[in-house]
């Protein structure tokens, strides 16, 4: 997340500590995306994720008064997120994840005229054959500057291995890059 | 420089916050990190990969009719309240014991009325155990004395 952004947050934070609910439904807006992509990385399907993605975002208001706004808000949002998940898991033993292929279909398009215009005009073509854990990695990584240690955590991996997975995808962007480039 | 190198300035480039004078000279010397670091600039432009995915009017209704059915945050009842709670129901509950013990001992004291005075009772207690003794013994000095049987002695004859 840019300065800019991380600023808005953390007053949206300070805001949701104090009750406004209004302010809380704007970091739901803002972190949908990042968590329901988070959850999809664990390979189940969109409506389950959806399901603790919920619960998890109900969980973290509960809980807004325990962030820092000097630590990461994805990390911790994140982790609520993986521990709902595990809950969910144990209470239906096993989720269906028969449907795993996550299906564009199914997302719901409600982006603004101006954003759909520039997804039509080609700028998200570069993240469409993204994998959810490469969006989740590059994310938190180059858009929030997430150090490789606390990403390897939030994500279940080695540091060694958050590392490759990293330079393998900054590898396939620049490929794409030089291609656009020509 | 070596490849392994180029990883590290890799590495903190992505991180603005760590981007020294040393990654910034070699930056404009190697071609490759030059081209990641070109391809990161173009990235950032394009906005995050994260953000394609937007919550739809009926995740956003079900998330504000659940908190809205949740008391503030911050208050008593969510978070740290509820603890807080849980501790004064439990010093209600050690207070209230304590007291019925405490009660319940003087009760048992002022019934059986020991001789000497500990000096640790309560005034009030200590007063109703004098008041019983001094009672007690008033009625014995008023009472007669015992009387005194007496057995026939076995040198006593015997028809």
């Amino acid at each position: 997340m840019q300065n800019g952004e991380n600023r808005d947050c953390n007053a949206l934070i300070e805001l949701a500590k104090k009750g406004q609910k209004s302010a809380f439904t704007q970091l739901v807006k803002m972190y949908y995306g990042t968590v329901m992509y988070y959850l999809l990385g664990m390979n189940i399907k969109h409506a389950d994720a959806e399901d603790v993605a919920q619960e998890a975002f109900i969980n973290a208001f509960r809980k807004i008064d325990q962030v820092n706004t000097s630590g990461s808000f994805t990390g911790w949002l994140l982790r609520i997120a993986r521990n709902q998940f595990i809950d969910k898991l144990r209470r239906e033993k096993k989720l269906d994840t028969s449907g795993s292929q996550f299906e564009i279909a199914e997302i719901p398009d409600d982006r603004t005229p101006e954003a759909h215009a520039v997804s039509t005009a080609g700028v998200e073509s570069i993240f469409a054959d993204l994998k959810p854990r490469e969006r989740v990695i590059l994310e938190l990584r180059v858009f929030q500057g997430m150090p490789f240690c606390e990403l390897a955590e939030i994500m279940g991996m080695t540091e060694g291995n958050v590392r490759l997975v990293f330079h393998r995808l900054i590898a396939k962007l620049r490929a794409r890059f030089e291609e656009k480039a020509g | 420089m070596a490849e392994k190198e180029c990883e590290k300035i890799i590495d903190q480039v992505t991180d603005p916050r760590n981007l020294n004078d040393q990654c910034r000279q070699h930056i404009k010397v190697c071609s490759e990190c030059a081209a990641v670091i070109a391809c990161m600039v173009w990235t950032r432009a394009k906005g995050s990969p994260t953000a394609d995915l937007k919550p739809s009017q009926a995740f956003l209704d079900r998330i504000d009719q659940s908190i809205n059915s949740l008391p503030d945050a911050g208050t008593p009842g969510i978070s740290g309240g509820g603890s807080n709670l849980l501790t004064w129901v439990l010093g209600v509950a050690i207070a209230a014991t304590v007291t019925f013990g405490v009660v319940t001992s003087l009760n048992r004291e002022s019934t059986s009325a020991p001789a000497v005075s500990t000096g640790k009772t309560l005034p009030a207690a200590a007063e109703a155990t004098n008041t019983a003794a001094e009672a007690e013994s008033r009625l014995l000095d008023a009472q007669p004395a015992a009387p005194t049987l007496k057995f026939p002695s076995p040198a006593d004859d015997v028809d």
